[in-house]
């Protein structure tokens, strides 16, 4: 394991591979250490709405679990507790204040809706960084101490539109937004005018008067039926897209939609039976796809471990990947000091053949990293998905990184 | 848009309104309850109800569907009589206030353990009945709506002729009238007000699964459908139910009005409270304080 | 402040400022003492107790269910936010802005509560459950759409400059602590005044307030706004505490979640809010430790809830009612030893009362009907001042239906009725009671949240002093002014009842059937009081009696109604001779 920790090099590629490769076989090991680590555990912190996002902790947990069977950091094994914020400020406020208390070095796979927006000073005031598995509000990727695994709702809706109008050819894309607050509204916003200004092309009717939880979506249905639409964006988390093309089907109104990564799950294809087809980018290279073999050692990891295999997962399983490539890399005791200038001080990414995109943390003010989506689709009448390809890289569509409202 | 869509758009939820509504006026003249878990009941058995699916795996579709739906049914039937028997057995004598508070605390855990055991990820609860019944140029009355009113009007019907025209009525009756009276008279009261907490829970499951996953986000928002449903019971005082199916489709009508004019889709939300209390001042102007207490 | 100390806080009046007193320098002991994270929690454990607290004043104290604690927190601490952020206001008033925001937050949550609680006056309690449910479901997603002015990337300022690091936090849990205690005293204050009294009377019976002189409008309404404006207080204190918050800090079913844990602890009780506010946040820390979903701490409050529900009682009570008891035995134990019997008084029978001939209540052509039934028909009759008269007639005759009518509970009646030379047409309930017309029923309608003698004082309005209220309940030999009037039978309740009334001097005072419940010892005895009661406390009593040998022994006038018809009326001798009545009475036996 040791030998193979110098993943941040010239030969990055490689050596990635190779840490991926270790980081799941405890039994084979790397080659040093193979006992499991014993020392003084190494504390590390997520914050979770656990409802929304079980998984990904789960992913992380089950990284880390391997990491130690394997040895751990140099005999010292990786400790992890998650702390459910149940995507409410007060309770998100109290568990930030809580994973400072117990010790955390970093925060890694969190997964919430607003940990970013709630937590990302109180990370500064304590020189902490948070590699977010799965981020979704703004703050999320215009901060300086958290860098997420994954792509991000902006990104997805970017990347979702720029895949629908070009690549697909559809017209008259109109967009239901759900935007939190003004912050995220001005994110999407930036996401949506971005696509306008590289494709030269808007949307018919935009809404974005959805609220999470919402009882009913026939006002909605019924304006975009009056709106002739050739496609429907939206923006919602898999549960309310579900409800929201359901009250579609009832309607009579059968246009594709265009929905985001938070989509991809074996249970949403299931929950599913509509007239058109429903794409999405995915964050991560498709698990669902039976011919990929990116997501080899992360079916492993996930199934050894019992952990359901959704996107979230995947994001989870690399912002673990992520910590322990920067952990090895840190000189003398690891601290939140010295974890911290570990991070800000990294300059080669790190590569994974789930992502497009390198991934890097850096001493930047904002970060996205990971920008780069794998279409998939559910064709109409169908309850599994297909996966398309080939990947949407955001440098190569035209996207710019969403900046702090 | 459209005013004639958007109150076609409003139908289709008012006359789920209006079955909620019907529900909870015949807990309410039955049982004296005003059933605040009343739809969380429902929500709980369909969602469970999908739990099965592995077991089926090799019926065929229909025997499945058949098979989750009575599930379904069963289960909101027994969640709905373990409360109803709570009720009967220690909160007889109680205010209409306490026993209902106990529906609060009970939609509380029910809410609670819906978050838990299904959490916001989607569920494979696909509706029974999907798609418009018929179309009117853009105009589409969904079959969901339609289903929901049949429903409304059948379970008022089946309830005034069991009320009225049958000995189990009469039995009915006595034990929401004078409970005591009836308990002397050998009627086995809780076997009565269990089983009226059962069927309604009942319907309520059948009610969820012919809605299935196209209603709302999650179980969660789809426990919420009690509000507007209450509004419409209101409507009809928690007594009478053919205002309360027209209560319902009122509320109905009305916020799908709305939809008519984006602008005021933050005043949807109150359209039931709304109706709720121009209807009770209304309704109550002449009172003076309570009789009962 | 169990009920021992109670009885001592009336008089020791200091004992509630020491306590305040000494919780402050606890907290400041605390705040600066314990690990920041510790305080951290801490803080919304006094967050959760003032929204409680609010609670409590609606659901414990007035009896209603209201379902939508957190809305008011959420408006308040949307106001407090714009203030802070959409208006020059923080510029002016430097350190002190939180304070001055807190407050005017609070007022025009009051003034939302208000508007909320407008109809909930027309409602009984589950249909007040119906629109707070309704109104936390519709500003939940109002806020969630129009979002906070925080906007997520701006921090409210803390109150005089705290800081929002471990420093700050524990300068900010001293502030919540001495917030948490003024909204105590101010509530403890209240409850304890003649309001309270009220709030605790409108949760057992409305019309039993009513015919106590007290507006049950203004009850309810006042209940409903100072819950409101403790709510709103409750949203300013959580951003203070976190400085930026957003919808999903005052979810609907956290609402529910504390109105449950409100039935629960019987949150009207200070100590008992803060024990449920270290329920609300400790049960979740708890779990936090065993890796358990968040959301079972709300399957454990609905559990309880139920329990306390069906088991009809809430912990502050229980310990509270164990406390008086154990007092009452020791005292008990106490008398007897030192054989300390109150000697009987036994003089001789006091004469029934005469009159002074004056007309004192005039009633002409009385008619009331429900639907097409008529209740009373062309009911007239005189009752002279100074003396006792009685109404009687079998079941279903009128007779609480007349006293209904003139007490001003059925205004739709035809006919006149004229009180001391005051017409009485048109006034509501209260404004007759205060006009010198009181009643009792014949239902229990006296509160048992409250003492013996609280509640003397509530239906006397304070004009009685101490020496009349115990002159009162000597008179009817009632229970000791401190007793809690949930421990005494319901028999003495009825006389505690009519003590109050009489203690309040009306001119005229309605007894429903008063001594129904009563022995037949307990009957002769409260005869002899009677017969006393019209020169004693310079009262008319009109009383509706079944007992005719109580009837008898009273009255000097007697009024027979059937069938809603006045069937004979006159002196006591010519009226329980008449054949007709005799006949009415037969039947009702027979039938019997």
């Amino acid at each position: 394991m040791r030998k193979t920790s110098i993943t941040i090099g010239a030969a990055a590629i490689v050596a990635t591979a190779a840490l991926v490769l270790s980081g799941c076989s405890a039994t084979t090991g790397g080659g040093g250490a193979s006992t499991p680590a014993t020392g003084t555990p190494i504390k590390v912190a997520a914050l979770s709405g656990l409802t929304f996002f079980p998984e990904a902790p789960q992913a992380v947990k089950a990284v880390f679990d391997d990491y130690n069977a394997s040895g751990g950091f140099h005999g010292h094994p990786l400790e992890y507790t998650v702390y459910d914020d149940k995507t409410d400020p007060a309770v998100s406020a109290t568990a930030a204040k809580d994973a400072l208390a117990s010790g955390a070095v970093a925060l890694v796979g969190s997964s919430s809706l607003l940990d970013c927006a709630v937590n990302h000073k109180t990370w500064e005031d304590n020189n902490i960084v948070s590699l977010q598995g799965t981020g979704v509000d703004p703050f999320c990727f215009t901060t300086p101490n958290i860098a997420p695994a994954n792509d991000g709702p902006y990104f997805d809706a970017y990347a979702t539109l720029y895949d629908g109008s070009e690549t697909l050819g559809y017209k008259n894309i109109c967009a239901e937004v759900v935007p939190d607050n003004d912050a995220g509204k001005a994110a999407y916003q930036q996401a949506i005018d971005a696509w306008s200004a590289k494709t030269g092309k808007t949307l018919a009717y935009s809404d974005f008067s959805l609220t999470r939880g919402q009882a009913s979506y026939a006002g909605n249905v019924a304006a975009l039926k009056s709106h002739n639409c050739g496609a429907v964006m939206i923006t919602e988390v898999g549960a309310a897209v579900t409800a929201f093309i359901g009250e579609a089907s009832n309607q009579g109104l059968n246009v594709p939609f265009l929905v985001l990564t938070s989509c991809y799950s074996d249970e949403f294809a299931k929950g599913i039976s509509y007239g058109a087809d429903i794409h999405l980018p995915a964050e991560f290279s498709p698990f669902t796809d039976p011919k990929d073999t990116s997501n080899t050692d992360w079916a492993k990891v996930m199934d050894a471990h019992n952990v359901p295999k959704t996107s979230f997962a995947q994001g989870g399983y690399l912002a673990a990947k992520y910590f322990i490539a920067i952990l090895e890399t840190v000189k003398g005791k690891v601290t939140r000091d010295s974890f911290t200038a570990a991070a800000k001080a990294m300059t080669t990414p790190v590569t994974n053949p789930m992502v497009a995109t390198p991934w890097i943390f850096g001493p930047g003010t904002s970060h996205q990293a990971n920008k780069s989506a794998w279409p998939v689709e559910i064709k109409k009448n169908t309850s599994e998905w297909t996966s398309l390809g080939p990947w949407l890289k955001g440098d190569e569509i035209g996207w710019v990184d969403t900046k702090q409202p | 848009m459209n005013i004639i869509i958007a109150l076609a758009v409003g139908f289709s939820s008012g006359a789920l309104y209006a079955l909620i509504g019907v529900g909870l006026t015949l807990m309410s003249v039955l049982t004296r309850v005003i059933n605040f878990s009343l739809v969380a009941v429902g929500v709980f058995g369909a969602y469970l109800s999908i739990r099965t699916s592995p077991l089926i795996a090799g019926a065929s579709l229909d025997v499945q569907t058949v098979i989750t739906v009575v599930v379904a049914v069963l289960v909101a039937a027994l969640i709905s009589g373990i409360l109803g028997w709570i009720e009967a057995t220690w909160l007889s004598e109680a205010t209409t206030t306490a026993r209902s508070a106990v529906t609060v605390a009970s939609l509380l855990m029910l809410i609670s353990l819906s978050f838990i055991l299904f959490g916001s990820q989607p569920q494979p609860l696909r509706p029974l009945l999907i798609g418009p019944a018929f179309l009117i140029g853009d105009v589409a009355v969904t079959k969901v709506g339609v289903a929901m009113l049949v429903a409304a009007l059948v379970v008022g019907i089946l309830t005034w002729i069991v009320v009225n025209r049958t000995p189990l009525g009469i039995r009915l009756r006595a034990v929401s009238d004078r409970q005591t009276a009836a308990e002397l008279l050998g009627v086995n009261v809780k076997g009565l007000q269990v089983g009226v907490w059962m069927v309604v829970g009942g319907v309520m499951g059948l009610c969820a699964s012919i809605i299935g996953n196209t209603a709302a986000a999650d179980a969660t928002s789809m426990i919420t459908l009690v509000i507007p449903g209450t509004a419409a019971a209101l409507v009809g005082a928690f007594k009478n139910i053919p205002l309360t199916i027209v209560g319902g489709l009122v509320v109905g009508a009305l916020q799908g009005a709305l939809t008519a004019f984006p602008s005021t889709t933050q005043l949807r939300d109150w359209i039931p409270i709304l109706v709720i209390v121009l209807f009770l001042l209304w309704n109550q102007r002449k009172e003076v304080w309570d009789v009962a207490r | 402040m169990s009920l021992a100390s109670r009885s001592r806080a009336t008089r020791r009046p200091w004992l509630p400022l020491a306590i305040a007193l000494g919780a402050v320098v606890l907290g400041a002991i605390f705040g600066f003492g314990m690990p920041a994270y510790v305080v951290f929690v801490s803080t919304s454990v006094l967050v959760a107790m003032v929204s409680l607290m609010g609670l409590g004043i609606v659901t414990g104290t007035a009896g209603m269910i209201a379902l939508c604690q957190l809305s008011f927190g959420s408006i308040g601490a949307w106001i407090l936010e714009f203030l802070y952020l959409k208006t020059p206001l923080p510029n002016v008033f430097g350190p002190l802005s939180f304070l001055l925001f807190m407050v005017i937050a609070g007022v025009i949550t009051a003034a939302l509560g208000l508007v909320i609680g407008l109809p909930a006056l027309r409602l009984r309690g589950v249909n007040l459950a119906v629109i707070t449910l309704g109104v936390a479901a519709a500003v939940d997603t109002t806020v969630q759409q129009i979002g906070f002015p925080d906007q997520s990337f701006a921090h409210i300022p803390r109150p005089f400059g705290l800081s929002s690091d471990p420093t700050g936090d524990r300068g900010y849990f001293l502030f919540a602590v001495i917030i948490t205690v003024t909204i105590a005293l101010g509530i403890y204050a209240l409850q304890k005044s003649r309001i309270g009294a009220a709030w605790k009377s409108v949760a057992f019976s409305e019309r039993g307030t009513a015919s106590a002189g007290t507006s049950v409008r203004t009850a309810k309404l006042s209940a409903f706004a100072l819950s409101a404006f403790v709510g709103g207080i409750a949203g300013c204190l959580i951003v203070g505490q976190i400085t930026q918050v957003n919808y999903l800090t005052f979810t609907p079913i956290n609402s529910l979640g504390l109105y449950v844990l409100s039935i629960v602890v019987g949150s009207q009780l200070i100590d008992m809010a803060l024990f449920g506010g270290i329920l609300f946040v400790v049960i979740p820390e708890i779990l936090k430790q065993f890796r358990v979903p968040l959301e079972w701490s709300s399957v454990a409050f609905g559990i309880l809830g139920i329990q306390a529900l069906t088991s009809n009682s809430n912990l502050g009570t229980s310990v509270r009612a164990a406390l008086f008891r154990r007092r009452r035995l020791m005292e008990a134990s106490r008398a007897d030893a030192a054989g300390d019997h109150a000697a009987v008084e036994s003089v001789a029978e006091a004469p029934i009362p005469a009159g002074t001939g004056r007309p004192l209540l005039v009633v002409e052509h009385l008619t009331v009907e429900f639907g097409a039934v008529k209740a009373l028909t062309d009911v007239s009759l005189v009752v002279e001042e100074g003396t006792i008269l009685g109404l009687i007639g079998p079941n279903g005759a009128g007779k609480s239906t007349f006293v209904d009518a003139i007490g001003g509970f059925l205004p739709q009646h035809t006919g006149t009725a004229v009180l001391d030379g005051e017409p009485l047409a048109g006034l509501p309930p209260h404004r007759r009671a205060r006009a010198g017309l009181r009643r009792t029923f014949q239902q229990d309608r006296v509160p048992p949240s409250m003492s013996v003698g609280a509640y003397l004082r509530f239906v006397t309005g304070g004009r009685a002093d101490p020496a009349a209220i115990s002159d009162a309940l000597t008179f009817f030999g009632c229970p000791d002014a401190y007793t809690p009037l949930s421990v005494v039978d319901v028999g003495t309740r009825r006389l505690v009842e009519v003590a109050a009334n009489l203690a309040s001097r009306p001119k005229l005072l309605l007894l429903d059937e008063p001594a129904a419940g009563l022995s037949h010892d307990e009957h002769l005895a409260f005869a002899d009081r009677l017969r006393r009661a019209p020169e004693h406390f310079g009262t008319t009593i009109l009383i509706i009696e079944h007992d005719l040998d109580l009837v008898r022994s009273v009255c000097s006038q007697i009024t027979v109604l059937n069938f809603g018809e006045i069937l004979a009326s006159g002196d006591r001798a010519s009226v329980l001779n008449d054949p007709k009545v005799v006949s009415a009475y037969m039947g009702e036996t027979e039938m019997l």
